[in-house]
């Protein structure tokens, strides 16, 4: 449990304590503190539009992104028309006080150069009547960067992604979802490497190690915020030296359920899994035709590693 | 015999080197794996472009052949001739309009190509599997006319 209890947001706070529900591309993105954030705000259940779908993040007009913006506990006003036009909307809390706000959408982390830029222009921009802020969202490691006037001085403070969800007219795509099936594959990679190190058993010159790792940094991972994992990689050692490597190359691939490579002496070979055969398993791709799959079992392990 | 398939054989050479590296422990494996990903990125540019220039090659064949029919249809692709420099999406359409399947997962993969090389985005799920994806290009270069 949070040690600080929350309160709804306030323009005269510090951004930090916002939390912000923002449509990017197809995605809904809960932002707020990467600690003691409270109770996350907004639900699929509850905060959910569907939208016509757009190819990517790039494609999304920015229209889109100020309709659906909400703040917590703060309600998102008409500008007020000005002469230079900076700024996309006014957000004012529930004391009447307000902020201009200006949105910059990016793909990539802010540079050192553009950290100098958007203090500049916060800080240029910024007076006693008006406050300004400048939120800058980036798609490709999903977070909300709010550059903010605070104590005589510019202020970035970065709001995480609390929960992301897509929502579609067959129901809601969410987080939790992607954190099951990674944790669900993980699990399927440890059953079936303690499966390869029962079979190695009976013989007495093969040994396995799994020191090893490989990071997994799926793109549906990065999409819903997901942190990236250290999967083990399978050694079979054959007196010491190294004989065969099973090394988990990806979950989400089309049609099966994850791959497994699997490299020897012999070159390398595409395991997969298959969770609709009769039982689900891993099954072994075909080297030249790779739809053709057959059942991965000890003796086709065992020719395969003695393959030369 | 389109360089496709040497692409393809360089491609297996190269990842084949790269997995013995990780079953022999010689390097970390971490970095491995994101030269990898760097190497499929590559070689799918590559194939993809190798496919775009014989894709160009027969839609010019095409339309240089209807353009010479001395009909009211062969003035028309005299037009389109004239017009040069057709976008690819167009070309595609021109070669694969009867297989609107096909034709849509190459325009996938000339998009997935562009946020490669354009967007410096990572290959996703779809193109994983790029020596498939070069087998699969090749398969169709093989029925142009040469």
């Amino acid at each position: 449990m949070p040690s600080t209890v929350f309160q709804a947001s306030n323009p005269a706070e510090p951004p930090v304590r916002r939390q912000i529900l923002a449509v990017l591309g197809n995605r809904h993105v809960v932002f707020g503190s990467s600690h003691d954030h409270g109770p996350v705000a907004f639900s699929p259940e509850h905060d959910s539009v569907i939208l016509p779908r757009v190819p990517s993040v790039r494609d999304m007009p920015e229209a889109r992104l100020i309709e659906h913006l909400k703040v917590d506990g703060c309600q998102i006003v008409e500008r007020p028309s000005q002469s230079d036009n900076w700024g996309d909307l006014v957000l004012q809390g529930p004391d009447g006080a307000r902020v201009l706000i200006d949105l910059k959408f990016r793909e990539d982390s802010p540079t050192h150069r553009e950290l100098d830029r958007l203090a500049a222009e916060v800080a240029n921009r910024n007076t006693v009547s008006v406050p300004v802020e400048v939120w800058r969202f980036s798609s490709d490691r999903l977070s909300l960067m709010i550059s903010s006037f605070q104590q005589g001085k510019v202020c970035h403070e970065t709001l995480v992604p609390l929960n992301v969800w897509e929502a579609t007219p067959n129901g809601i795509f969410d987080r939790a979802k992607v954190l099951n099936r990674v944790a669900d594959w993980e699990e399927r990679l440890a059953t079936f490497f303690s499966q390869i190190a029962a079979w190695i058993v009976e013989r007495p010159t093969l040994s396995v190690d799994q020191t090893r790792t490989v990071t997994m940094s799926e793109e549906l991972m990065r999409n819903f915020a997901v942190p990236d994992r250290e999967l083990p990689i399978l050694d079979v050692l054959e007196n010491g030296e190294a004989a065969a490597s099973f090394v988990p190359r990806a979950l989400w691939i089309i049609g099966a359920d994850g791959r497994v490579d699997l490299i020897t002496r012999s070159g390398t070979d595409i395991l997969v899994y298959d969770s609709e055969g009769s039982p689900p398993g891993w099954k072994l791709a075909d080297r030249n035709r790779r739809t053709q799959l057959s059942n991965f079992d000890r003796p086709t392990f065992f020719a395969l590693l003695e393959a030369q | 015999m389109s360089r496709l398939i040497e692409t393809k054989r360089a491609f297996d050479k190269v990842t084949t080197l790269l997995d013995q590296e990780i079953r022999k422990k010689a390097s970390n494996s971490k970095d491995l794996e994101k030269y990898r990903a760097i190497v499929e990125i590559a070689f799918y540019v590559l194939a993809f472009g190798q496919f775009e220039y014989l894709v160009k090659r027969e839609a010019n064949g095409i339309i240089d052949q209807n353009a010479a029919l001395k009909t009211l249809d062969g003035r028309a692709w005299e037009i389109l001739q004239q017009k040069g420099d057709v976008p690819l999406r167009k070309l595609l359409e021109l070669i694969f309009h009867t297989d609107q399947k096909l034709l849509k997962s190459l325009n996938d993969s000339y998009s997935i190509r562009n946020d490669c090389v354009h967007g410096n985005q990572l290959l996703p799920k779809e193109a994983k599997d790029v020596g498939y994806f070069i087998q699969g290009l090749e398969e169709l270069v093989e029925n142009f006319d040469r």
